[in-house]
């Protein structure tokens, strides 16, 4: 055993002097060639299973990514729902009190319950926007007051993502959901009075305190006001400097300046165009605080140098023939370049515009900035009202510690990848369909 | 005709003076800003003290209203949250890079590459939610199994995020410069026997370094001026510190938080945040420029 | 490999059936389909050894194909695919364990375009030997590359600035360093795809001197399209056209009394 260690360590005082030798080469040894190709082929496998490896890594994190928001988001497009025998008594409606219509259903399901605690988690059982239901309910059939029927009324956050079951352990964990609530929940269950529904509250509804009546309506409608207003600025002013430097500039120390200053400006971090519509739009110019205008203004100068460079490259790959042919024929410069070069390079602007707002469609920071990530319930009706986006939701949604918030955040950012994978998916299709190939 | 012509090309020009005016807004803003707040605190403090703690400046009238603004905390933590993130991307996405542009079937490479730029098009929202959903729970649990304490809101955490997400980054632009060394380098080397690594090791990369350089240069820079990877995933306490399993927070970080909600805008506070801001766009544009640079030379060689 | 190559190589010496004395490289039925296109059909070609075998035909004709088969550049062809066999000292160069790298230490290759690595002019000539481990240490290193350099006849030009990058030579100069680099590794096949296509004529004289102070030691494979070219530097001539081989002998033969017609037209500048 010793004597093997001491020839290791000799072996391995040979291969150190070795190395110390001035003859670089030295460490060559005269071994037949193909030991060398061995050495050499199992190099070369290795190089290949490491790249191989750092591709697969990469998948790797897509996979979990997608799998990781569709596992925690999917559930969030249903909800439970409980059978409720309501009766609709005239003078608890005229009072206005169909809380109280609520509670006594549920006590007329489960009877004998006395203790104010417990009164309590059987009252909390149900969204607290049951009686606004109930009200919707009369207001659209007078013909029910008077009368019991049978109601399916939706159930609290906590209650629906228990009966979902993938949140089981962590909704008792934390003390969202109490053992009578779950009895009561394993009855109602065993006896059919609960089911899980399309959750079209999610689509239809703002932004809410209560997880269950959250939705995505009011940020997705904000998110298209602030991207039209984006569009509105950004796309004409950058196809325009495009064009001037592309078409008309003749190189000088200017122009160079302005393409560094543009190359430059897109690559500038996102929360910095914040900062300058912040102080510029907010306090100087004194628009509107929250809202989607000053939101797609701050978005137009984001997304303004990326429209620039994509409409230079569109216009750079029309061929010079093309300009020399049309000018030959006694066009004017300015005809030239809006009959046959701006044609020509339609697809790929339009292409490089879309995807450009893929990306402003996905931004967020510069939006913390001008004050977007106020709690917004209502559908902004102009582009001076208060709105928020999408992105801008998930990340409000993501910090609201409360469970049921949890599935909310992850059913948003499958909304908001589905609306970028329909961008992009435009951008393939105009590429695809109309690109002129020279 | 004339006349048109001249009207068209002044309002293209206007135009294009217009969108160079928004390099010029961003420089005066932040710059006006920025130098309020350096004529009520020194620049020693600022980028030599190691206290950040602007929260005292509540109102005015307040005892101890100023604050104290050490920024060394703030682009230390900055600077480990980058670090990590670029230990994360730069030998995967080189790696994939050499993967793709070398030894993948260009059939392979035409679905791999779009599919793996998809990762650099998802919003850094979801990533930052990605981070404190899944990442954040499973690094504590694995460091707890090694016997390690990570804090929730790990540099960590935030870093390997925030690699994942320039990973397809580095690999597009660095797939790119390597693809753009001519082939015929590669056939020489190759047709004297060199097996692929080796030409990739000793021809192909020492030709495409600059490029490559400067797609790290670029992926640092979007590292450093990413926000909300690191709002939702770092912390807000000001830790010095070079420890990636305790919290720290970044420049992104303390910006948003001192600038989001109502607060009155003259504060040094509100003020702090656009000295940090001036500071990230002051330090992006010396690593674009780099990396400009480099590419333009580059580019010389071969063309 | 080694091993097999040897004792294949014993087993083919008996070289008579070709009706040359010597065969370095012989192709057997080689076909080469891209995709579904077939580019050569059963091309059946000897290769002398030491001596020049030029190709010629017209553009498109499948020359450089054929050339690539020899030492399986087409490997990184997409979509290439190649039936038949190739021969090197006997031994069949597309079986399934034969290691390319190996084979190409063997037969070298020149491109038509100088491709000189931008690395230094020292460096582009030591590259191979080092890779292969032909050299032991930095003394050999130094005295291959000026022996190749030598052979090459670039050394006078350059042997003051061996660090000086390889880019920085002229067009000539610099497909001399690229043969340099391929000889270096001590091959037995030196392939040169169209070598003086992008130089002038004094530089493409240098190149062909060259080519015949090398035939002292190498077996050359030459593609080009002049004829005077192919007349001057090969002894053997093979005519391609449309993916078949028309004919193939002796130079002279095929100069002066080519035997098919297609070849007598393309000679003659008929077509081409």
């Amino acid at each position: 055993m010793i004597k093997i260690f001491e020839r290791r360590t000799r072996i391995a005082m040979n291969r150190v002097k070795k190395k110390k030798s001035p003859f670089i080469y030295k460490s060559y040894s005269k071994k037949p060639k193909h030991k060398w190709l061995r050495k050499r082929n199992a190099q070369e496998q290795r190089f290949k299973r490491t790249g191989v490896f750092c591709i697969l890594i990469a998948f790797f994190f897509l996979a979990s990514l997608v799998w990781n928001i569709f596992s925690n988001g999917y559930s969030a497009f249903t909800e439970a729902q409980i059978n409720l025998p309501v009766e609709f008594q005239a003078e608890l409606i005229e009072d206005d009190a169909y809380r109280k219509i609520i509670q006594n259903s549920l006590l007329e399901l489960f009877p004998g319950i006395e203790d104010r605690k417990e009164k309590r988690e059987l009252f909390s059982l149900i969204s607290r926007n049951a009686p606004h239901i109930l009200e919707k309910i009369v207001e659209e059939d007078p013909t029910v007051i008077g009368r019991k029927s049978m109601v399916w009324i939706p159930a609290s956050s906590a209650v629906s993502i228990f009966y979902k079951q993938h949140l089981y352990e962590q909704a008792k964990r934390s003390g969202k959901i109490s053992t009578s609530q779950v009895a009561w929940v394993t009855d109602l269950a065993r006896t059919q009075n609960m089911r899980l529904k399309f959750n079209a509250t999610f689509f239809k509804n703002g932004d809410s305190r209560e997880a269950e009546q959250a939705g995505v309506l009011a940020s997705t409608i904000g998110s298209f006001m602030t991207i039209l207003v984006c569009i509105a600025m950004a796309f004409p002013l950058g196809v325009a400097t495009a064009i001037y430097l592309e078409e008309f500039a003749r190189k000088s120390w200017f122009t160079d300046f302005i393409e560094i200053n543009i190359n430059n400006l897109a690559a500038v971090p996102s929360i910095i165009f914040g900062l300058l519509g912040l102080s510029i739009y907010l306090n100087i110019f004194g628009l509107p605080r929250s809202s989607s205008l000053v939101g797609g203004m701050v978005l137009a100068l984001l997304i303004l140098p990326v429209i620039v460079i994509a409409t230079r490259n569109a216009l750079q790959a029309v061929p010079p023939s093309i300009r020399y042919a049309a000018a030959a024929l006694g066009a004017t410069p300015t005809q030239v370049v809006f009959h046959h070069t701006l044609i020509y390079a339609l697809p790929g602007i339009m292409t490089g515009v879309i995807l450009s707002i893929a990306r402003a469609f996905g931004e967020t920071a510069p939006l913390l900035m001008i004050g977007m990530v106020a709690f917004i319930a209502d559908v902004p009706k102009t582009f001076t009202d208060p709105a928020t986006t999408l992105p801008v939701q998930v990340y409000l949604w993501a910090n609201n510690p409360e469970l049921g918030f949890v599935e909310k955040t992850a059913a948003a950012i499958m909304v908001l990848l589905t609306f970028m994978v329909l961008i992009n998916l435009l951008a393939i299709y105009i590429r695809r369909r109309f690109e002129i190939k020279w | 005709m004339a006349k048109f012509e001249k009207l068209i090309k002044a309002s293209l020009l206007a135009c294009t003076m217009l969108s160079v005016l928004v390099t010029g807004l961003i420089v005066l803003s932040v710059f006006s800003e920025t130098l309020r707040f350096f004529s009520h605190i020194p620049l020693s403090d600022f980028f030599f003290g190691t206290e950040w703690s602007p929260q005292m400046a509540m109102r005015d009238d307040q005892a101890g209203s100023s604050g104290t603004f050490g920024a060394v905390p703030i682009f230390m933590g900055t600077f480990l949250v980058t670090l990590i993130a670029m230990a994360v991307a730069t030998p995967l996405g080189l790696y994939a890079a050499i993967f793709l542009s070398v030894y993948a079937s260009p059939r392979f490479k035409a679905w791999a590459k779009p599919i793996l730029e998809i990762l650099a098009g998802v919003p850094s929202v979801v990533y930052g939610y990605f981070a404190v959903i899944t990442l954040a729970p499973i690094l504590r649990a694995g460091g707890e199994m090694v016997g390690l304490s990570i804090a929730s809101e790990s540099a960590l955490t935030a870093g390997t995020v925030m690699g994942i997400m320039i990973t397809p980054y580095v690999m597009s632009l660095s797939e790119d410069v390597i693809s753009s060394v001519p082939k015929s380098l590669s056939f020489g080397s190759l047709a004297i026997g060199a097996t692929q690594s080796e030409t990739i090791k000793k021809v192909i990369l020492p030709a495409a370094l600059p490029g490559i350089v400067s797609a790290l240069l670029l992926g640092v820079s979007r590292g450093v001026g990413e926000t909300m990877v690191v709002v939702m995933a770092a912390g807000l306490a000001a830790n010095l510190t070079l420890n990636p399993l305790e919290s720290v927070t970044t420049a992104t970080v303390q910006i948003v938080t001192l600038l989001v909600g109502d607060h009155e805008f003259d504060s040094d506070k509100t003020l702090a945040a656009f000295a940090l801001g001036f500071s990230l766009f002051f330090m992006t544009l010396l690593l674009n420029i780099a990396a400009l640079i480099i590419v333009k030379r580059y580019r010389e060689q071969y063309d | 490999m080694v091993k097999n190559m040897n004792a294949e190589k014993k087993k083919t010496e008996n070289v008579a059936e070709c009706g040359l004395e010597n065969i370095r490289m012989k192709t057997q039925n080689l076909s080469v389909f891209y995709n579904n296109d077939q580019a050569l059909h059963d091309i059946n070609l000897d290769i002398a050894c030491n001596k020049v075998t030029a190709l010629i035909g017209p553009s498109g004709c499948g020359k450089s194909t054929f050339m690539r088969c020899l030492n399986r550049m087409n490997d990184y062809v997409e979509g290439c695919r190649v039936t038949g066999k190739v021969r090197l000292d006997g031994f069949n160069i597309y079986k399934d364990n034969v290691d390319t790298i190996l084979l190409r230490q063997k037969v070298g290759m020149v491109f038509q375009k100088p491709n000189p690595f931008p690395k230094s002019i020292y460096e582009n000539v030591a590259y191979g030997p080092k890779i292969h481990h032909l050299i032991e240490n930095k003394d050999e290193l130094d005295a291959l590359v000026e022996k190749t350099l030598k052979r090459v006849g670039l050394w006078d030009e350059v042997a003051d600035r061996l660090s000086a990058p390889g880019t920085s030579l002229s067009g000539g100069q610099q497909q001399r360093l690229c043969i340099a680099r391929a000889i270096a590794t001590k091959p037995e096949v030196v392939l040169m795809d169209e070598p003086c296509s992008a130089l002038d004529p004094i530089a493409t004289a240098r190149i062909e001197e060259l080519i015949a102070e090398l035939e002292q030691k190498f077996t050359i494979v030459i593609i080009t399209h002049s004829m005077q070219q192919a007349e001057r530097v090969s002894d053997h001539t093979a005519f391609f056209h449309m993916g078949h081989i028309i004919e193939a002998g002796d130079t002279q033969k095929i100069f002066n009394d080519p035997e098919h017609q297609k070849t007598k037209d393309y000679i003659g500048g008929k077509f081409g």
